[in-house]
């Protein structure tokens, strides 16, 4: 299986010689959902951003096959444009066709959940919906990678967990691989196939735990006994690495 | 509940411009008749300070005439100013955000004109250009041009990095990101700018009246003229249609924004 996103030795020294980025490697596969957790300042955003080509690591290469979208942490919507035009928006940018854009935004927000508020503006929107609508803007352009950095952190627990669940749902269904930068270990066993752990500045990979629960998770997979017991020995590798 | 908190929030938006109103008028009436020599022992008008009821006495025939067309060229110069400091201004912000080196060889000068006492450049401006319509434009776009730069300029660099990151990862051109992002996202700041421009631009046009006379006198020179012949009283209702000037252009731009960004941008009132 060819990886859609690999990176090779890579490493990122900021201007100032602060090492951000350790010696990296990862392979994210086609439909697979990689999380990254780790300590604050451990590069997590570093690396995304390396990912996405927004950043030139200093050393090592970064193979892409595919197209990709960023999910960012705030939600970076348009504040003029409504639900609507701003799930166009990287269409637009991208310059597809006006029929072809109204086509895949109508499905989009169908798959989102958003049809009733198609016509509202940023302002009108809860935080949930934001990050729903901005979700929805990476959805339309239809990509073979996700990066997400920290989408949810701003959320309350609940609106946390439910776009959790709506996340894996869809993207089980579309079948594009996801790299995910979280803080919540429980977030992160919840959606991926992997979790790969980092280490403190200069942060580099040190653990990776496989998820053994399959592509199909309901809201109760969290409240079982090997969710648990999951979250426990990540946590328990988290907390060595911090002292 | 609710009724109370509006009536509430009514009080407090009336209360206060009344009160302060009612001071400044009777402070007004207080100067006119505690003024020695204010009023002609022949006539009974007043000479100095008319006070606020008898403001209008003269303001019919030949008087208001002169005001109305003094009125008619003060604003076309202030708005013909207006205009060039909005599209100078916007286009200087525009340019000053492209780079850190445009933004520092060009803010050192437009601080230099902000502070420029325009008395201090009066006789070169009389030379290069005459004492004329073109010269009272000139003093005008000086005088209300800065806000619209650093307020595009501010707008622009406020634009959050997540959305500068998302046109940069679709490798949008410089015009795209400043048609589809920075101006609309800068646009309240612009209309904030535009705003405080506005009633600069009516100084700026009475300013230049009293420099540069040739022409059709403005407001500023009708001032200077019923000054020179004892007529307070159409002098003040000079100065008071200068002022309603000022803020009907305050108060069109408000409303402007309004209806531009009114509806997502929470800040904007009149």
């Amino acid at each position: 299986m060819i990886p859609v996103l690999e990176f090779i030795d890579v490493s990122h020294q900021f201007p100032d010689s602060t090492l951000a980025l350790g010696s990296t490697n990862l392979q994210l596969n086609p439909g697979e959902f990689v999380s990254i957790v780790g300590p604050s300042g451990c590069g997590k955003s570093t690396l995304l951003r390396i990912a996405s080509g927004l950043l030139e690591p200093s050393s090592g290469s970064v193979i892409r096959n595919g197209s990709l979208q960023f999910v960012f942490q705030d939600s970076t919507l348009l504040p003029w444009r409504n639900v609507r035009k701003n799930i166009a928006l990287n269409l637009e940018l991208d310059d597809v066709d006006r029929h072809e854009i109204n086509r895949r935004v109508d499905n989009v927000l169908q798959l989102v959940s958003m049809q009733d508020s198609a016509e509202k503006i940023p302002r009108q929107l809860s935080g949930g919906m934001k990050m729903r609508t901005s979700l929805a803007r990476s959805l339309v352009c239809e990509p073979d990678i996700f990066l997400f950095d920290e989408p949810f952190s701003a959320l309350d627990e609940f609106s946390r967990e439910r776009l959790n669940s709506d996340l894996r749902a869809i993207l089980a269904r579309i079948n594009a691989a996801s790299l995910f930068i979280t803080h919540s270990i429980s977030e992160a066993v919840f959606l991926s196939d992997r979790v790969l752990v980092m280490s403190p500045r200069p942060g580099h990979i040190i653990e990776e735990f496989v998820i053994p629960f399959g592509s199909v998770r309901d809201d109760e997979l969290r409240y079982t006994p090997e969710f648990a017991l999951l979250t426990g020995r990540i946590a328990s590798t988290f907390r060595s690495i911090q002292r | 509940m609710i009724y109370v908190r509006t009536i509430k929030k009514t009080m407090v938006s009336l209360v206060g411009p009344t009160a302060v109103f009612v001071a400044f008028i009777s402070a007004w009436y207080a100067v006119a008749y505690s003024l020695d020599n204010n009023f002609s022992p022949a006539s009974g008008k007043p000479m100095i300070v008319p006070p606020p009821h008898r403001l209008f006495e003269d303001f019919s025939g030949t008087v208001r005439d002169r005001i109305f067309t003094a009125l008619a060229i003060s604003t076309r110069t202030a708005l013909t100013g207006l205009a060039i400091s909005t599209v100078l201004g916007v286009f200087l912000g525009i340019l000053m955000a492209q780079a850190k080196w445009i933004e520092r060889s060009l803010w050192p000068h437009l601080i230099a004109l902000q502070v420029t006492p325009i008395i201090a450049i009066v006789p070169l401006m009389i030379r290069l250009i005459g004492a004329n319509f073109t010269a009272r434009v000139v003093v005008t776009v000086i005088i209300s041009i800065f806000p619209i730069v650093s307020n595009t300029l501010f707008g622009i660099q406020s634009v959050p990095q997540g959305l500068r990151d998302l046109f940069r990862l679709h490798n949008c051109t410089r015009f795209t990101v400043l048609v589809k992002l920075q101006l609309p996202y800068a646009s309240p700041a612009i209309f904030t700018g535009l705003r405080v421009s506005a009633g600069l631009a009516v100084i700026g046009a009475i300013v230049g009246d009293f420099f540069f006379t040739r022409g059709d006198p403005g407001l500023g020179q009708l001032i200077t003229f019923f000054f020179l012949n004892n007529l307070s009283g159409p002098m003040f209702i000079t100065a008071l249609f200068a002022t309603l000037l000022g803020l009907m252009l305050f108060l069109g731009f408000g409303l402007v924004n309004r209806v531009v960004v009114g509806r997502w941008h929470e800040t904007s009132t009149l």
